[in-house]
């Protein structure tokens, strides 16, 4: 079984809860899909078995072969090649692949070769196996090493695996949680917490996942995020603490179920919450949600491309907003930032002044 | 008009805390929220009226038309993202597909076009004195330097008079926040004492080394690990980066925020922290006119 | 010698444009008869790669010197193959840059920025 632990933005503590429920559930999978900021290792400390650098394809261009017609240059969407000087010049940081280049190429002058973008790592800590992605500064996408991290650590499926997703919404997170069976998201009990963790619930939503939210960093006091997982009826699975002692050991990279065993418990209880809640969700045999239509306006719509099913979600073009519920109590100031939210949330209204500049 | 980016290297360090709370000190003109995969910003800036909205187009994507396809898998073979998907009809994924045009090349029937796509929204407030640039990318599109150009394009086009700008950054290294550093004068990266904090700080200045542009420190919740907040200045110190102050933790400011306020809007030992904070950076930040001079 | 000036508008009285790569116009410039032109840039608004399309645009039009504030990585790469040297302006005004230029006073420009690495994998 999969989890994959998200949040719409970083410094919520996804690392902290994928790593601590990687932690006690025993023979486990930890895959740090942040390939950008990874951090998860900084905590497990693994012995290293493995190293597998990623690559991707880039051309290269045989200079005796290229009659400098310019095609390959008028292709690229990326503008990824410039031909001067009789010769042709290309920018493998602006590559993405795609292979139209020598495709196109009259001549053939053109071929390709790897790139090393980055590695992964495969180690050992206690009953963790702890997969790290390390995306090379100065590169732009780490998606070929999540791609590559998702299918090395999904190969014993007997294990727990615990996913820590990057930041966001974008298309990177996308493809951290397309396999997985559950989705926890942590949030924050802030105002930019509540706004940042609707983006995720729109994006599992979208993939029909089921999901539950953890509230981290809880000042057991009445907040936005409570507040919005009411409003949308969303399950709070946990609540980890605002606490010194839990906020030191982890800025630490400490694992905090290690040292104290009331986090142990803390975390095994939510561990077992969330066994408990896949066990009452049937597996997701989900016909992916594909957007296919493929016409612009449906493409709020949702994705999979492993599937062939096609369906337009309509309901899950734009997220309802907030309801008006519960808000009677809320002072002058909360219900204006409620409405902040509201104003993000909905869609451009038809009489709004649009264009321009 | 100088720029000011403040950057974090990884979210949730108090990046926005602080730049709305310059913002309000340095009761700026002209501001901006590069964060455009999860815009904070509008949530604690006070603006009355409703922002002009104006679509993002990132890469086109392909479009199928079904009538046209005869099956004959070339598209499918030939994509590198998968981004089709075999059947009857054919189907292009529009979230996968990065618009290189590849399949509309080798497809035989001409069924595949490429078709310009809305990738974000971009969202300009503005009156007489000031304006606030930002934007959101759409959920599943990928990252967008462009958009961030863009976000600072229009705030630079609406700046007027405007002596100061306060650019709220992306997270990460990557493409984002290589866009939003371009053009600045400054960068004030807000760094967080933990172990996985500084390994996020080192990141973000390598990247933004490579940049024509001053670069400076603080560290936000300095309390929260002493050990290594003591170990950022530190290290500040041995890389020659100006270390701005440092601000404590504080409940009062997740109750500002709550509030939609701005942790100088309300009398905590945050607030006064950033205020000197602020003063250090701006001294900072002007001085640089007369060293460029100079040099 | 023909040179080229990323502008903000078509007319000698433009300022100079901050962005090389996002520059909606280039002024092409012949300082020994002073005739000039103005290209537009038809990489301004691309996703990616704007530098090396606006720099492949200016090495077309075979001038022998670009007057810019600043640079990015592969933008330099293509004018360095196209034997095109960079000076820094110094004002944002086009006439003063083109008057300091002939008597040689510009510097060459020598930091080039890493760029916008303008691609984005796995979406648009």
């Amino acid at each position: 079984m999969k989890v994959a632990v998200l949040s719409g933005k970083g410094g919520t503590g996804k690392t902290l809860i994928s790593v601590n429920l990687a932690a006690v559930a025993g023979l486990s999978t930890y895959i740090d899909c942040d390939v950008e900021e990874p951090n998860g290792h900084l905590f497990f400390k693994p012995d290293i078995v493995r190293e597998e650098l990623i690559t991707v394809k880039i051309p290269q261009v045989d200079n005796e072969r290229c009659a400098g017609c310019r095609t390959c240059v008028q292709f690229c969407n990326y503008n990824a090649l410039a031909y001067v000087n009789n010769k042709l010049i290309i920018f493998d940081d602006v590559c993405h692949s795609c292979g139209g280049c020598v495709l196109v190429c009259p001549e053939s002058a053109l071929s390709e070769m790897d790139k090393v973008i980055g590695k992964i790592e495969i180690g050992v800590s206690g009953d963790v196996s702890v997969y790290t992605g390390i995306l090379n500064t100065g590169e732009a996408t780490g998606i070929p090493i999540i791609n590559r991290l998702l299918e090395e650590g999904s190969l014993d499926e007997n294990k727990s695996i615990l996913i820590d997703c990057p930041p966001g919404s974008a298309c990177i997170v996308m493809e951290s949680i397309k396999d997985a069976d559950y989705c926890v998201l942590v949030a924050e009990p802030t105002l930019f917490g509540a706004h940042n963790l609707n983006m995720v619930y729109e994006l599992v939503k979208l993939f029909e996942k089921p999901f539950g939210v953890v509230l981290n960093k809880d000042l057991n006091e009445e907040n936005p995020v409570d507040q919005f997982c009411a409003d949308k009826g969303i399950e709070i699975l946990g609540r980890i603490p605002f606490d010194h002692t839990l906020a030191s050991l982890n800025s630490n990279a400490e694992i905090v179920v290690y040292k104290k065993e009331e986090y142990r418990e803390k975390f095994v209880s939510l561990f077992e919450t969330i066994m408990e809640k896949m066990q009452g969700e049937t597996p997701s045999d989900e016909p992916n949600i594909v957007s296919l239509m493929a016409k612009r306006q449906c493409c709020e719509g949702a994705v999979n491309k492993q599937r062939d099913v096609q369906r337009c979600p309509e309901e899950a073009r734009r997220s309802p907003v907030p309801s008006e519920s519960g808000n009677d109590t809320a002072s002058g100031q909360e219900r204006m930032c409620v409405d902040a939210l509201r104003d993000e949330q909905s869609d451009v209204s038809p009489g709004e002044e649009r264009g321009a500049s | 008009m100088k720029q000011l980016l403040i950057l974090s290297g990884k979210g949730g360090t108090g990046k926005t805390t602080v730049a709305s709370a310059f913002i309000k000190l340095a009761k700026a003109k002209a501001y901006a929220d590069c964060d455009v995969d999860a815009p904070n910003l509008h949530l604690v800036t006070e603006w009355n009226q409703k922002p002009v909205r104006r679509d993002y187009y990132g890469l086109p994507v392909a479009e199928l038309t079904a009538e046209l396809c005869t099956s004959c898998d070339l598209c499918r073979q030939h994509c590198r993202f998968a981004a089709v998907s075999a059947g009857d009809p054919y189907l292009v994924d529009p979230y996968a597909c990065e618009g290189c045009g590849v399949c509309a090349y080798v497809c035989p029937t001409g069924a595949i076009e490429m078709v310009p796509a809305v990738a974000g929204d971009l969202k300009l407030y503005r009156d007489e004195e000031k304006v606030f640039s930002t934007a959101q990318l759409k959920m599943g599109s990928g990252t967008s330097g462009l958009l961030v150009t863009e976000v600072k394009n229009e705030m630079k086009t609406f700046a007027c008079d405007a002596s100061l700008a306060v650019i709220d950054g992306s997270p990460g290294i990557g493409c984002p926040v290589i866009a939003s550093l371009s053009g600045v004068d400054m960068v004030l990266i807000v760094a967080e004492p933990s172990i996985s904090g500084i390994s996020d700080m080192e990141r973000i200045i390598r990247t933004a080394e490579g940049f024509d542009t001053k670069i400076a420190v603080c560290t936000n919740k300095h309390n929260m690990n002493p050990t290594i907040s003591e170990k950022i200045e530190q290290y500040c110190e041995g890389e020659g980066l100006p270390f701005m102050g440092r601000i404590p933790f504080d409940p009062a400011a997740v109750k500002a925020v709550n509030d939609a306020q701005t942790i100088v809007d309300i009398d905590c030992p945050s607030g006064v922290a950033v205020t000197e904070i602020f003063e250090n950076t701006m001294a900072l930040l002007f001085n640089r006119v007369s060293s460029i001079a100079d040099g | 010698m023909k040179i080229a000036i990323p502008t903000d508008s078509q007319s000698m009285e433009s300022t100079v444009c901050a962005s090389f790569g996002r520059a909606p116009y280039f002024l092409i410039y012949d300082t020994e008869t002073k005739d000039y032109a103005f290209v537009a840039n038809t990489a301004a608004s691309g996703t990616g790669g704007a530098g090396i399309m606006a720099a492949q645009i200016v090495a077309d039009q075979k001038v022998s010197a670009l007057l810019t504030p600043r640079c990015g990585q592969n933008a330099a790469d293509v004018f360095q193959s196209a034997d095109i040297k960079l000076y820094r302006t110094n004002t944002d005004s086009v006439k003063d840059n083109i008057e300091a230029f002939v008597k040689g006073e510009l510097p060459l420009l020598a930091d080039f920025h890493a760029g916008f690495h303008g691609r984005n994998r796995g979406g648009r």
